[in-house]
């Protein structure tokens, strides 16, 4: 999944996904550490989706055109 | 005209309640008077029409009464029950002379239009379709319905621009007449816009404020519920008021009625998201720490069993090489042993053997010796006076001896001469003789 198409509340969903995941399944050290490199990405792309956008009003307003 | 004016103001003594639609108010902006106009419909066909008079002093006592109690101003196209006196003037004709406007009667009509309203939007499937989309986690991206000099915009600019957890928004106002029958067309407007550019938005907020509860019947009209309804991104209403909720504002995604509610309703989802991310955190940690540890322990577990394990192998194998170990030397020593007795046996045997040889040997010799002794004693007698015989010759042929006989030596250079060779004419002869020597000098040689 590219960092563009990803969505916040697809990440989120894939986050508690993998919690879920590793609270009721057996899960092997190796399994472990690709699950935590995923986890460790998908919240750093949430956490700054809480204090930036990439939006910008005037490519909206010439789409509006 | 005279009569006429007389007939009618004997039969019409007293006003009467009419029920009518103003299709048109006509006011006076100079005079504030008003000149409504007034039609019963059956269907579409207008059965009856008259024209009205709403004297000035009697229409701002009835707007200001019928505003506080319904929210709207007297205006064109309404349903109204009014309380008229028929008047007949020779110059102008008949009209109606309006005393009073039922303002209850309008807010049964307004109840009535709602309810209305409402059984359209619920028979269309719409009424709940908004509410069913999905609320997005992060309501970050806003499209903004409201007007610049709202103060219900500016308070909610406010609190979503300076939260202080540094949340970041994205908003954009798409400017609208919020109250009044105009704001119907122009709030659908602005929606049919943003819907082109919806791929840009998460909500659509449609934010009013400071226009206390007067115009609010345009958001119980039935075309901008339906739009709002149907409108594919959520719609958050702000609108702001006190007294009954709005149509539009039923069919919402969510009503959380004044816009800082509605800003502080965001900044809450911004915040739960901060604490969801939070424990996401937190519960990875956990549960990787656990896991972590649950395989250091059973790897610890597994190294305790091998070591222990192989010390009792280790020791196992020890007692079964140390069993066969003194199994081998005791074999070995008996082995050893045996094979003395053996050897010494056997040197016994030996030993004993050789002696008997000798023995049988010895005897055999001794057997030897007595029959071969005699016979061998003789030959030897013989052998011995042979011998004395030879010696007896041997002495008188001793050079002394012959010396004594007359016989001499000759030597030239300390060697004796036996031959004629080799002796040369001047060499000194010694001639050795028994009792001295004499030494010549060679003159002459004849060879025979």
């Amino acid at each position: 999944m590219s960092k563009e198409k990803l969505k916040y509340d697809e990440a989120i969903v894939e986050l508690e996904l993998i919690v879920k995941e590793m609270e009721y399944g057996e899960i092997s050290v190796d399994e472990l550490s690709v699950k935590i490199k995923r986890s460790a990405f998908l919240i750093d792309f949430c956490k700054k989706k809480l204090k930036s956008t990439e939006e910008d009003v005037d490519s909206i307003l010439k789409e509006m055109e | 005209m005279e009569s006429i004016s007389s007939v009618i103001n004997r039969t019409y003594t007293r006003p009467f309640w009419i029920k009518a639609e103003m299709i048109k108010l006509n006011y006076y902006t100079k005079s504030h008077h008003c000149y409504p106009d007034m039609v019963e419909k059956e269907g579409n066909r207008i059965k009856a029409q008259i024209r009205t008079t709403l004297w000035s002093s009697t229409y701002f006592r009835i707007n200001a009464n019928f505003l506080k109690k319904t929210g709207k101003t007297l205006g064109d196209g309404m349903n109204i029950l009014f309380l008229a006196e028929v008047k007949f003037d020779a110059l102008h004709g008949l009209s109606l002379n309006i005393l009073d406007i039922d303002a209850d009667y309008e807010i049964g009509q307004l109840a009535k239009a709602k309810n209305d309203c409402i059984a359209k939007l619920k028979g269309n499937k719409l009424f709940e379709r908004n509410k069913s989309l999905h609320f997005p986690l992060l309501p970050k991206r806003i499209a903004i319905i409201s007007v610049n000099t709202s103060k219900g915009y500016h308070d909610f600019i406010n609190i979503i621009e300076n939260n202080t957890r540094g949340y970041k928004f994205f908003y954009m106002l798409f400017p609208a007449l919020l109250q009044g029958d105009a704001a119907v067309d122009s709030i659908i407007n602005q929606l049919e816009i943003i819907e082109r550019v919806k791929h840009h938005f998460d909500i659509v907020t449609i934010i009013r404020g400071g226009g206390g509860d007067v115009g609010l019947s345009c958001y119980d009209n039935y075309d901008l519920a339906a739009k709002v309804a149907s409108f594919p991104l959520p719609v958050i209403s702000g609108i702001g008021h006190s007294t009954n909720e709005t149509v539009v504002e039923m069919v919402a995604n969510y009503n959380p009625i004044t816009p800082t509610d509605l800003a502080y309703f965001l900044q809450q989802s911004f915040d739960n998201n901060a604490v969801r991310i939070q424990e996401i955190e937190s519960s990875i940690k956990n549960i990787s720490n656990t896991v972590i540890q649950v395989n250091k322990e059973k790897i610890n577990g597994i190294t305790d069993y091998i070591k222990n394990k192989s010390a009792i192998t280790i020791q196992k194998e020890n007692n079964i090489i140390n069993t066969f170990s003194n199994s081998i030397k005791n074999y070995s020593k008996s082995v050893i042993y045996e094979n003395k007795n053996l050897i010494r046996n056997s040197v016994k045997s030996v030993h004993y053997l050789s002696k008997n040889i000798i023995f049988i040997q010895k005897q055999s010799l001794n057997g030897l010796k007595s029959r071969q002794i005699p016979l061998l004693r003789n030959k030897f007698l013989d052998e011995f006076s042979t011998l004395i015989h030879i010696s007896e010759k041997i002495e008188l042929l001793k050079p002394e001896n012959l010396l004594k006989k007359g016989y001499s030596l000759s030597y030239i250079n300390g060697r004796i001469v036996s031959d004629i060779d080799n002796i040369k004419e001047g060499d000194i002869l010694t001639t050795k003789l028994n009792k001295g020597e004499i030494e010549s000098k060679i003159i002459k040689t004849k060879k025979r």
